[in-house]
């Protein structure tokens, strides 16, 4: 069963890299420049894990995260964030709704491996 | 594994390059406005934005030492964002400064040869801060940290890639800062690691101590040497685990599912679950989105501790997981868990990169750019080095993901050829036009006339490609007026209008120099100091505009400025002092100002830092001519002066007009073109030894094609003189026949051409034979420069010497 991992991140060769380190067959990994594209994609179609970066233009990643779960057909999707911010630097209350946290910048086989283990199977 | 990596990291790093070099023209545009814009939070968040994200983008290409200087970049601005630190010049300069060392810092990678951060800076940024003393650590690792190459990881465990690389959030600055104490020491590098780091562990490890080290040192009164040794020995045999798993009421909406734990944990080993329904509520109080589920699961599995812990990763806070190992007498050991308390979610932090050891020479910055926020993450020394062999060998290749407004980038000159041939295809499907008038054609009328259709819009749109709108020049414009204000101590603002108009490309990269030119001109010489100026009555900052916009089809550029207006009396006596006009020549003459463009004129006798560099304007006329363009000045004397470059939208076409001389046929740029009158009836005469023709009772210079091109044959009965204007005076060239207009696709002449200037490209005619571009203008200049020995060493008040 093909998965959609859906992945925000403001910078294009962030955007590359994630998607080069998540190419296969079984994966499709839908790349968009903020946070506002991201939640337009997520409006329409279904998905399977969401990465996001935090600080976007438009709508940043934990704003993100609030209004993903808000969408009914996503209140229990994954959530990883790739940011260069450690959680410890926001309070709990903004955190809410994120699954994981990978601190960048980020080991190609951490990001799979994470990936994998929260994809449904 | 490196080598592997690395190819990979290449294509990464070019894009990377591409995409820092925006963000670095967009950290300088934030940062000069961030004075005037103060209060304006999106512009402020804008220009944070810049840093943070090549910060990022810099860490995750592996190029951690521009991350590492950015970050001091990005933790000003995060101070003066949170509202810590107030935006004044010194702070502007400071980071503009580490904003130029950083894109220097880009280019010498993108050329492979880095350079080192300066220290210099690092420490200035650092100082905004507060000075040393307030550090509180940062998101990235302390120069120390990084540069200092790790110990390479004994393989002490099966697991090494796997718990260095996913170790859990026990790493949290947050937590650990505040049980240790706060301490703020830079990592030191771990000498050996295993039961080594746990002899360190404790509470007395430094923070950022490796992901292991960090583990143990949480492990109560647990021993890193003996638990390896323990899962070493049983590596062999099977481990039985008890875990207790409980998901706390947010599990679910956090993206969490049970299931996949029990997944992973029948990958592991053999799992008996049980499931403990006590806690589930009656039917009225069932939260549908709770799970109100808990389980036992006893696992027989070679899986060691860490592999176990590692399950259950994303249960944090509010979740209970209790993990706990058979001992060989039966007794059960609960096994230490790491999940901070505050934390909601997993978390990985960076580990320094093994490539980054590769990198070469350690930062040289001694004292890591410190960021005011207190308790950051502190930094991991640690290599997962096995995590990368680990890495898929081969890739299927990237599939291709829709965005919309996508961009894509194209090298230039494969663009140009793609215009080339556009423009190829447009004259080709023209010529097949012809194919009209022969008989029996009729049926392919259609399809003809749509080829045409469809290869003019290919032609058109592949010129448009090439356009370009001009903010991509004005945008550099405010730094360099700063500087230049700075240093000549004026207050000068800088208005940039219809930096939205588009242009060719090439006229853009070119426009450049000739405009920086202007602005210097205008900030040493034409704008007065702020105590003249209030003197004069007007306002303390004098101002220059810049302005873009379209003319007809063209595009006119002003460089204009409020200052004290050209000194016409002065160019008037330099020009008569220099023997370029002649003596008696009043002020208001139209000539008058066309003389700054003469080559080795300046009114000024000594050569200021700021615009002189011995270059005049004569360069910026030769540059915009060299772009088919145009350069005029306007000026009020007091009031201010203005540049106006008047250009065409594209080099790439021209409107041309085909003439044919002694059997040649050439094409003339419309544009150069005023007038055409024939030749015939009207009396040639020589004044100064040269021909000239009276047109409607003026007297007009005259160049012949034939004798410029030396050429025989018979006159035809009638010839064609085009008027065109040279610097300010009516040329007219003589020509044997015009035959029409014709919009040709310039291509360039081949390397042999090039010394020939009369020649300004070529194009294929519509019959498919190739035809030869002239510049009139420099045609013109050419024959002045051949049949002219002296000027103005005659009488005065003739009009026809001024031939140029």
């Amino acid at each position: 069963m093909n998965k959609t991992i859906v992945h925000a991140d403001d910078s294009a060769s962030v955007r590359r890299w994630v998607a080069e380190q998540l190419t296969d067959p079984k994966l499709k990994v839908i790349s968009v420049a903020d946070g506002e594209a991201a939640l337009d994609v997520l409006k329409e179609s279904p998905c399977d894990l969401l990465l996001t970066d935090l600080e976007m233009p438009n709508l940043d990643g934990l704003a993100l995260v609030a209004a993903v779960r808000d969408l009914p057909m996503h209140r229990f999707l994954p959530v990883l964030v790739l940011s260069c911010r450690h959680p410890g630097e926001f309070d709990a209350q903004h955190r809410r709704g994120v699954t994981g946290w990978l601190v960048k910048p980020i080991e190609p086989e951490n990001l799979r491996r994470w990936v994998k283990r929260l994809l449904p199977r | 594994m490196t080598n592997l990596e690395g190819s990979a990291d290449d294509r990464f790093r070019e894009m990377f390059y591409e995409e820092a070099r925006e963000l670095l023209i967009g950290l300088e545009e934030g940062l000069m406005d961030l004075e005037r814009r103060r209060g304006d939070r999106a512009h402020l968040d804008r220009t944070f934005r810049a840093a943070h994200s090549l910060k990022g983008a810099a860490a995750m290409v592996g190029l951690s030492r521009l991350a590492e200087f950015t970050h001091g970049i990005e933790a000003v601005l995060d101070q003066v964002r949170s509202g810590n630190l107030g935006i004044d010049s010194d702070i502007i300069t400071t980071l503009l400064e580490a904003r130029d060392h950083l894109a220097a810092m880009v280019e010498a990678e993108a050329a492979h040869s880095p350079i080192p951060a300066s220290s210099e800076l690092s420490h200035r940024l650092a100082s905004l801060l507060g000075g040393p003393g307030t550090r509180g650590g940062g998101s990235m690792p302390p120069a120390g940290g990084t540069g200092t190459p790790a110990p390479a990881p004994a393989p002490t465990s099966a697991s090494a890639s796997n718990s260095s690389a996913a170790s859990p959030s026990g790493q949290n600055g947050h937590g650990r800062g505040e049980a240790e104490g706060g301490q703020a020491a830079p990592p030191r590098p771990e000498p050996a690691k295993g039961g080594r780091s746990a002899k360190s562990g404790g509470g007395s490890k430094p923070r950022a101590p490796r992901k292991k080290a960090g583990k143990m040192a949480a492990a109560p009164g647990g021993d890193g040497a003996g638990r390896k040794s323990a899962s070493a020995g049983s590596a062999a045999g099977m481990n039985v685990y008890r875990i207790t798993l409980a998901p706390g009421p947010d599990t679910l909406r956090r993206g969490i599912n049970p299931i996949g734990v029990f997944d992973e944990l029948h990958d592991l080993g053999h799992a008996r679950i049980e499931t403990d329904l006590d806690g589930v509520p009656a039917i009225d109080d069932l939260d549908p989105e709770r799970c109100f589920l808990s389980w036992t699961i006893i696992l027989e599995s070679p899986a060691t501790p860490d592999q176990i812990n590692e399950v259950f990763l994303f249960f944090a806070d509010d979740s209970t997981v209790a993990i706990e190992r058979m001992e060989p007498d039966g007794s059960w050991q609960v096994l230490p868990r790491e999940s901070p308390a505050d934390l909601p979610a997993a978390v990985v932090e960076p580990e320094v990169r093994g490539r980054g050891l590769f990198e070469g020479t350690a930062p040289s910055t001694p004292s890591a750019p410190p960021v005011g926020r207190p308790a950051a993450a502190p930094s991991q020394v640690s290599i997962a080095e096995s995590a990368m062999a680990a890495r898929p060998a081969a890739a299927p290749p990237p599939r291709h993901v829709p965005r919309p407004n996508a961009r894509i980038r194209v090298d230039a000159s494969q663009l140009d050829d793609l215009v080339g041939l556009a423009g190829e295809l447009a004259v080709l499907s023209d010529n097949l036009m012809g194919l009209r008038d022969i008989r029996g054609t009729e049926t392919w009328l259609h399809a003809l006339e749509s080829l045409q259709r469809v290869s003019r819009e290919i032609r058109d749109t592949t010129l448009d490609l090439r356009m370009v709108p001009v903010d991509e020049l004005f945008s550099r414009f405010p730094r360099v007026v700063r500087d230049l204000a700075d240093r000549s101590g004026k207050e000068i603002e800088l208005r940039i209008i219809g930096q939205e108009t588009r242009l060719d490309r090439t006229i853009v990269e070119r426009l450049s120099d000739p405009m920086v030119h202007l602005i210097r001109n205008a900030v040493d010489h034409a704008l007065e100091h702020p105590s003249d100026r209030t003197e004069k009555g007007k306002s303390r900052v004098g101002r220059i505009t810049l302005w873009a916009g379209h003319e007809g089809d063209r595009v006119a550029i002003r460089v204009e400025d409020d200052g004290r207006g050209l000194d016409r009396d002065r160019i008037v006596k330099k020009g008569i002092a220099l023997k370029m006009i002649a003596p008696g020549t009043t002020a208001d003459d139209p000539r008058v100002v066309s003389l700054i463009f003469e080559p080795g004129f300046s009114t000024r006798d000594t050569v200021s830092e700021l615009s002189g560099r011995g270059v005049g304007l004569d360069v910026v006329r030769d540059a915009v001519r060299a772009l088919r363009g145009t350069v005029t000045v306007e000026s009020t004397p007091g009031k201010g002066t203005a540049f106006i470059f008047r250009l065409p939208l594209t080099l790439a076409l021209i409107d041309g007009l085909l003439v044919e001389t002694a059997g040649g046929k050439y094409v003339v740029p419309l544009a150069q073109v005023e007038e055409c009158v024939a030749l015939n009836g009207m009396r040639s005469a020589l004044a100064d030894d040269r021909p000239c023709i009276a047109v409607r009772g003026e007297l007009v210079p005259m160049v012949s094609l034939r004798s410029l091109f030396r050429t025989d044959g018979p006159l035809p009965a009638r010839q064609e003189l085009l008027l065109t204007r040279h610097a300010g005076q009516r040329v007219g060239v003589a020509v044997d026949r015009l035959l029409g207009r014709v919009q040709a696709v310039i291509q360039s002449l081949g390397e042999g051409l090039h010394g020939f200037n009369r020649f300004s490209g070529a194009t294929i005619l519509g019959d498919g034979s190739v035809s030869l571009i002239l510049d009139l203008s420099a045609l013109v200049s050419e024959s002045r420069f051949a049949e002219q020995t002296s000027r103005f060493t005659q009488q005065p008040g003739g009009r026809a010497e001024n031939l140029r």
